[in-house]
């Protein structure tokens, strides 16, 4: 019998979680008990920055990251951050397919292997006024919190304003930031509701959570338990973008009762946003050299 | 050391301010680690200690210094080879600043030698018949009324 | 092998080296390395480092060096002495007189500092002598001082909130609000006692000073002033929230430093001994929160306490009880060990279990606070006993006896927010919503 540790940095009522949980019931259900996963959520092994390291070595088998978490150790793993690129569960699904031979690629080099990506709900705007264009944005005090948001925060000229995610809703209650880009469930759970009351459906983009396993883990397992690992991955692939669509809805109508508008983006915010995103797209290409333009290349074409 | 971050505190706040901050603060700890350690800061229960002759005590001195040496050179030793390993894959630091991990790291794999180094110059001293420092430094602290080191 | 006898294994490795005087920190992680390396089939050398990584190199953290450096400065300027002037001509007429100044320095000086054994000591320096040679009663007034030091670590800001708040990755702020109302309610049980133990024992009560006009009382007030502005800064930014509790740390020593430097003791070499100091005892706990956090990943790794929780559960211990059996657990606990080290060794296995029984994680921080207080009273290892046995040169017995009715309040404290945990929760629900 075999025991693999899974550090995960969400909560364990976070539907990753829970899909992780499901996949580590079925393969124990599928080797018959002869490999058991125990899922460590909320970052309770390892924290969220750090487990990818930690598969790579060998400190845990296998476990669960935010790919543009890694955006600065390659650009690749930050294709599904661009803005505006893939903005719809269809074209998120197109995205992975052209991003997994490169993920693959960079992952094998590092002993690690990719079994699995999980999209969050597509990126909205959270912000405290009616906004019709990039020029209503201009001095909102925007939450970075990560290379990206940073970016967008200097091209559409707001200040950006660094808040760990466990800060969120008292610098939201006190006005320390009074905007910031993020999925309907991020909003939920920080109760961003109580002191915004506008969130702009943008669907910027769908950011991935990543299942990797170490390399040497995996080939110590017997040809059969492998099989039944990939099998259950590949249902936990399906199972969870499916329920992270049914959530993005379920988030929006509960943000709606609690009080939030929700808004669709004017055409002129749009195209303002879509701008911002081909200067994100452009930069992105620059440091991703001739992969990252295979990459776009591939997704554009298919 | 911490005097620059309260600068940073009140200056203008850039983005990547956090990470520098912690990491600044985590490698001004690490390099005080063999200072505190000297000084006789680390904790530990002294009752058994204080209570036995002072030749078993001397014996018991000896093996906690030799037991703290093992333990700190092992933690020594990953350290520097982690550290070497995040420079070999080339490990970037997640968030806004994208540094070389192994710049901030290098603070603590250095830092450990340093404790490293004190732990097994307090054991010769034992050996030799010397009193630990750290005991001495305590005594000195208490008897001038100076208890700010205790939380 | 059962995965609770290993458990037993660790405890009594830790057990040994404890006693025989190893390092806190190192014995945490030696008892980390074996269960890793014989009952897991992870490599306990690359997660040393990641402990100690994770552990140091975060945000949340920076707050720790910064509370601990405000204590340091106020610790070596002349704050206590204004305090004691200020509020000397207002006791005159409450029964028991000065005595109440134990009580109210330490809760003044509690909420700028945050360390009980520099409250105990820096507001013993001042009232101890007064006290004595006005003709106080020594076994109240070094009762009083001991165990009202550690309100220093109730009343926010608190370096062991903090500690807490970091090993039960709860918001630090939150527990800093909800220290404040048990704060004031221990206040009041150590007031009420002294004017119960005064009304019986009006003879030991030595006369007032000669009375002061208002005029006087107003002037003589002007000396609080410094410290309510801090206090009031520290509380406001606290409450308001426009700060994290990291600004809020930073802001306190500029506070400090402001204030040392318009009493004039804030000299080169005060700056660079407390500058030293900090440094100092902040690497100090960092160390045992890493070799804490190695211990706790051996724990996650192995799953002793989902077993335990798992156990205990098992045995169908009411809340109540729950409770209770580890009051009892960390008075034993608290004799021997100092509050950091009780928090950071138990909070692995304890915290699981806590969850699992339904309780609030910020109202087991308060709880776990008060019995720190305790443990910083009793025998033999007790910091606030160590500070006035210096201080006075009586034994740490008699004063740990003289401290006994004031412990007993420590308790009734315990039993009331265990009765009425709104006591704790009310102010961090007000201010900052309820939690999910
Ligand atoms: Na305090
Ligand atoms: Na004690």
């Amino acid at each position: 019998q075999t025991k693999w540790d899974l550090p995960a940095a969400y909560p364990a009522t976070n539907f990753h979680t829970e899909n992780l949980q499901q996949f580590a019931n079925d393969v124990d259900k599928a080797t018959g008990g002869k490999l058991k996963i125990t899922v460590h959520a909320n970052a309770s092994l390892f924290k969220a920055n750090e487990i990818k390291r930690a598969v790579q070595s060998g400190q845990a088998a296998i476990g669960e990251f935010l790919m543009v978490n890694a955006e600065n150790e390659n650009p690749i793993y930050g294709a599904d951050g661009i803005p505006f690129l893939a903005t719809s569960y269809a074209e998120s699904k197109k995205l992975a397919a052209a991003q997994k031979p490169f993920v693959d690629k960079l992952l094998a080099a590092q002993g690690m292997k990719l079994l699995y990506t999980v999209a969050w709900p597509p990126q909205g705007i959270y912000v405290n006024k009616e906004i019709q264009s990039v020029a209503d944005m201009r001095g909102l005090k925007w939450r970075a919190y990560s290379p990206a948001t940073a970016k967008i925060a200097e091209l559409i000229g707001a200040v950006p304003v660094t808040i760990q995610a466990a800060e969120l809703t008292q610098a939201l209650a006190t006005g320390v930031v009074n905007s910031y880009m993020s999925s309907g469930s991020t909003g939920y759970d920080s109760k961003t509701y109580e002191s915004i009351k506008y969130w702009y459906d943008t669907q910027a983009w769908l950011p991935k959570n990543a299942i990797i396993v170490n390399q040497k883990a995996f080939d110590a397992l017997d040809k059969a338990t492998q099989e039944a690992v990939l099998k259950a991955a590949k249902d936990a692939e399906v199972r969870g973008n499916k329920i992270s669509e049914e959530k993005n809805d379920w988030y929006k109508k509960a943000l709606a009762d609690k009080g939030m508008k929700i808004m669709k983006p004017s055409p002129k915010l749009v195209a303002d946003m879509k701008q911002v995103g081909a200067i994100m797209q452009a930069d992105w290409l620059k440091k991703a050299g001739p992969d990252g333009k295979a990459l776009i290349d591939a997704f554009n074409k298919k | 050391m911490v005097a620059q971050s309260v600068l940073r505190e009140l200056g203008v706040r850039t983005g990547a301010v956090n990470d520098v901050v912690a990491w600044f603060c985590a490698a001004a700890s690490f390099f005080a680690m063999a200072h505190a350690f000297k000084h006789g800061d680390f904790v530990r229960v002294t009752l058994l200690l204080e209570s036995v002759s002072p030749k078993v005590r001397r014996v018991l001195e000896i093996a906690c210094l030799f037991i703290g040496a093992v333990a700190v050179g092992y933690l020594a030793y990953w350290a520097n080879r982690f550290t070497y390993d995040s420079w070999r894959f080339n490990e970037v630091a997640q968030g806004l600043l994208p540094l070389p991990i192994w710049i901030p790291q290098a603070s603590f794999a250095l830092g450990s030698i340093l404790l490293f180094v004190a732990i097994v110059d307090e054991l010769i001293i034992v050996l030799r018949g010397g009193r630990p420092t750290f005991v001495v430094a305590v005594e000195e602290r208490h008897a001038h009324g100076d208890f700010s080191s205790d939380v | 092998m059962d995965i609770l006898l290993v458990g037993g294994l660790l405890l009594v490795i830790m057990m040994v080296l404890l006693s025989g005087g190893v390092w806190i920190a190192m014995t945490l992680a030696i008892c980390g390395w074996v269960g890793q390396a014989f009952f897991t089939n992870t490599s306990p050398g690359n997660n040393l480092f990641s402990s100690f990584w994770e552990s140091n190199a975060s945000w949340e953290l920076a707050a720790l060096p910064l509370f601990i450096w405000m204590g340091e400065i106020l610790f070596r300027s002349k704050l206590s002495e204004e305090m004691f002037e200020g509020l000397r001509p207002w006791l005159n007429r409450v029964p028991g007189r000065l005595m109440h100044t134990t009580i109210l320095g330490c809760g003044i000086f509690g909420s700028v500092s945050g360390s009980s054994a520099a409250t105990c000591a820096t507001i013993s320096k001042v009232a101890l002598p007064e006290l004595l040679k006005r003709g106080y009663s020594e076994k109240i007034t070094l009762g009083s001082l001991a165990t009202a030091g550690t309100l220093g670590i109730l009343i926010p800001p608190s370096i062991t909130m903090v500690v807490y708040a970091v090993a039960a990755d709860a918001s630090i702020i939150r527990i800093f609000l909800a220290g404040f109302l048990p704060g004031f309610l221990l206040m009041a049980l150590f007031s009420g006692y002294i004017i119960w133990w005064s009304l019986r024992h009006p003879d030991q009560v030595p006369p007032p000073d000669p009375p002061t006009t208002f005029a006087e009382k107003i002037r003589l007030s002007g000396n609080l002033i410094p410290c309510t502005v801090l206090i009031i800064f520290i509380v406001w930014v606290l409450i308001a929230g426009w700060a994290t509790a990291t600004e809020c740390a930073a802001y306190g020593v500029v506070g400090s430093l402001a204030l040392a430097w318009w009493s004039k003791s804030l000299t080169w070499q005060t700056f660079w001994d407390g500058l030293m100091g900090t440094t100092r005892t902040s690497c100090m706990i960092m160390f045992i929160l890493a070799g804490a956090s190695f211990l706790t990943k051996t724990m996650a790794f192995t799953g002793i306490p989902r077993e335990l929780a798992l156990w205990v559960e098992s045995m169908h211990l009411s809340p109540y009880m729950l409770i209770m059996v580890l009051t009892v657990v960390y008075l034993i606990l608290g004799t021997a060990l100092d509050g950091i080290s009780m928090i950071v060794l138990t909070s692995a296995v304890v915290l699981p279990m806590i969850q699992k029984a339904g309780f609030d994680l910020v109202w087991f921080g308060i709880f776990i606070v008060l019995l720190v207080e305790i443990a910083e009273v009793t025998p033999p290892v007790g910091f606030n006993l160590f500070v006035l046995q210096n201080m006075t040169g009586k034994d740490s017995n008699t004063i740990a006896k003289a401290s006994i009715p004031f412990f007993a309040c420590l308790v009734v404290a315990i039993v009331l927010i265990t009765v009425f945990p709104q006591i704790v929760t009310v102010l961090p629900d007000l201010v900052m919503g309820k939690e999910k």
